[in-house]
């Protein structure tokens, strides 16, 4: 390196090329740790993970054989399968729609309110900081059939109690509710950082245009310019709520009958109680084609919107 | 939407409108009348308060005293909607998300249709939403021709350059007949060429309009060139309304003298002499002031009303030539007088050679030019 600016300058008319090579050198170099991080932590496991899915590995077994694509023929077949397959998509029909929706209210709400903003805000964002284990544990106590919070109230209002989680036709719905809970919180302070991004011009000229109501403001300003916003919230709700795990592990382990078996925790069973390290490797190559659907959603979405400058 | 008839009958009136954010007073007993077809222009340094006033008279802000009538109607505690006024923002305001066909059409959509009349399918089939879009179309497209953006309604407002956004934010303002077109700053977006054309096709659609307008600008050359009268302010206070001539020849106070007018208007402290004439540093004017001797002033000479001529000539103030801008046009020359006060004197570029820098020069102001202030800052 050249110590003063100008023999720098003459060095860069004249060994152009030079230059250009040396500052991809730097480039490389300097991007090395995380391209191999990448490659380590997540290309390579992944590229394994689709590998495996043609063999018949068990693991912790010192052989494996190539066995092609009857993995995903005998996923085919599974019951068990297409029944967690259909209760994820479930799960996740309710869980983005209310979480967002429910969100935003929420979000709308403090943003219109003048005081005790910081503290519904993080109120509501507590779930989201807590251990979802433990929390699961605070909802087990609470929906449990005899003692729990839940059942007692409900008792008292004159309705019948339910056994939530061990009852097949409420179980899914049950943890479905904790999901809205949890994701309600970041949902609504990524709203919320949306809505604080609404230039405030855009609604006085909106009130003196004469959109001046609550939903005619809402349909004119809000909701278009919280598109973007909006747009992610929904995918990453979408794509969290379909690596629902933790809740059914801990809550009800897919029970009562499947009602609550879940892709991740198919492919968890599999692949750790089972043992079926190459099937649970089919399972998660589905899983991965769905999270990678959504966010080629995504990406499309993000290319279509329009940005303002 | 509003009868035409009705923009002819209404101006604005503002009435001893009070307003505070917290401890600071923004704006201190204002009162104004703006007749029925008038540019108003509230000119000021920023901070001044005058948008605040203009958001008052919008209905965004609210005053804490004192109340706003648009024609003869008092509109304190109407929404913006209901004080029927439209609206220039300096952002623009547009909204990204619509064309600007969609952008310009808003304030009609809104007035003409209702709510349910505006879902999606409705909008389609509905007679009378049918019927109001074929207008509104119409108007708009209208209004696009006035501003020659005709071209551009199917574009996003992220599509078009400054001057063509301002375009669309004026012609958004003027498809309808609004009582009053309120104007916050709305060519400080713009770069400097631009500025001037707009300058010019602001007043002329105001002249068309036939609406009254309030126009709201830091820039004086704006106030000066577009304005039927202007309102100075400052602090919170109107120091003047005047047409723009009056605001530079006859400014009510030191501080509207010293704000309007380029280069800066030069203030001299000076004493009044025995016979009337008053002694500044550097020399004496050359007046009858028929103020009583002793009296201290300070007075304030426009570049343009000062002479120079070289060398140290009887009579005038003498100084010393600091520094010369030549514009072409016209040759600022910058005298410094006894004391250090410095003058800037408007001549001609051909008497550029005669007056290098540090060449002795005498200062000849026309004494029926010169303004003539008292201690607190008022014309005397």
């Amino acid at each position: 390196m050249t110590t003063t600016a100008l023999p720098l300058a003459t060095e860069r008319t004249t060994h152009r090329s030079g230059q250009a090579r040396a500052e991809a050198i730097v480039a490389y170099v300097l991007s090395a740790p995380a391209m191999v991080c990448l490659l380590g932590i997540l290309i390579l496991p992944t590229l394994a993970t689709v590998v495996l899915s043609f063999t018949d590995w068990q693991f912790g077994a010192p052989t494996l054989r190539w066995i092609g694509l009857d993995n995903y023929t005998h996923l085919a077949a599974d019951r068990v399968f297409w029944k967690s397959l259909g209760n994820t998509v479930l799960y996740v029909a309710a869980v983005v729609p209310l979480s967002v929706g429910l969100g935003l209210g929420v979000a709308l709400l403090i943003e219109a309110g003048t005081s005790g903003r910081a503290f519904y805000r993080a109120a509501y964002f507590l779930p989201v900081t807590a251990t979802l284990i433990a929390m699961a544990t605070v909802w087990e106590i609470m929906l449990h059939p005899s003692i729990g919070l839940i059942n007692v109230t409900i008792d008292a209002l004159g309705f019948p109690k339910q056994n939530w989680l061990k009852n097949p036709d409420w179980a899914l719905f049950s943890l479905a509710c904790i999901g809205i809970w949890q994701a309600l919180g970041l949902n609504m302070v990524l709203l919320l950082a949306g809505l604080k991004s609404i230039p405030r011009d855009l609604y006085e000229a909106a009130a003196v245009d004469g959109a001046d109501g609550p939903w005619t403001r809402f349909v004119t300003v809000t909701l278009p310019m919280l598109g973007p916003a909006l747009s992610f919230v929904l995918i990453i709700s979408a794509i969290r709520s379909f690596q629902v795990f933790d809740t059914v592990a801990v809550l009800t382990e897919g029970g009562p009958n499947k009602a609550t078996e879940v892709l991740l925790y198919t492919m968890y069973q599999e692949g750790f109680s089972f043992f079926r390290a190459g099937y649970a490797a089919a399972i998660t190559v589905v899983f991965l084609a769905f999270v990678l659907l959504l966010t080629l959603v995504k990406a499309r979405i993000a290319e279509k919107r329009v940005h303002y400058s | 939407m509003t009868s035409s008839a009705n923009a002819f009958q209404s101006g604005v009136s503002v009435r001893s409108v009070s307003k505070s954010f917290g401890q600071t007073r923004v704006l201190s007993d204002i009162s104004l009348e703006i007749g029925p077809r008038e540019f108003l222009t509230l000119l000021g340094p920023s901070g001044c308060g005058k948008s605040t006033l203009l958001r008052i008279i919008a209905g965004l802000d609210h005053a804490d005293e004192g109340s706003i009538a648009l024609g003869n109607q008092t509109v304190d505690g109407l929404l913006p909607r209901e004080r029927d006024v439209a609206m220039v923002f300096q952002s623009y305001a547009l909204y990204p998300y619509m064309t600007v066909a969609e952008n310009i059409g808003l304030p009609l959509l809104m007035r003409r249709t209702r709510s349910w009349q505006r879902l999606p399918l409705i909008r389609r089939l509905h007679p009378v939403a049918r019927a109001a879009t074929g207008t509104i179309a119409r108007d708009v497209r209208r209004a696009a021709e006035a501003l020659q953006i005709e071209t551009f309604l199917d574009r996003k407002p992220g599509q078009l350059s400054g001057g063509q956004r301002q375009r669309v934010a004026l012609a958004r303002a003027m498809v309808r007949n609004p009582r009053v077109f309120l104007m916050d700053e709305p060519l400080s977006n713009l770069d400097a060429k631009l500025r001037v054309a707009a300058r010019a096709e602001i007043a002329e659609l105001h002249r068309r309009s036939g609406v009254a307008c309030i126009y709201v600008t830091h820039d004086q050359v704006e106030a000066m060139t577009m304005s039927d009268r202007v309102a100075v302010m400052m602090g919170g206070e109107v120091l003047q309304v005047a047409p723009p001539a009056e605001i530079y020849d006859r400014p009510a106070e030191l501080r509207v003298a010293e704000f309007v007018g380029s280069p800066k208007i030069n203030i001299l402290p000076g004493t009044v002499r025995s016979d009337g004439g008053i002694d500044v540093p550097g020399g004496a004017l050359a007046i009858q002031s028929r103020l009583p001797a002793g009296t201290a002033v300070s007075v304030g000479m426009r570049p343009e009303h000062c002479d120079v001529a070289p060398g140290l000539g009887a009579g005038g103030i003498h100084g010393r030539v600091r520094h010369r801008e030549n514009l072409g046009s016209d040759l600022f020359v910058h005298v410094e007088t006894a004391g250090e006060h410095r003058i800037v004197a408007r001549s001609v570029p051909e008497i550029a050679a005669a007056v290098p820098p540090d060449a002795t020069v005498t200062l000849r102001p026309r004494p029926d030019r010169a303004l003539l202030f008292d201690r607190a800052g008022r014309r005397l």
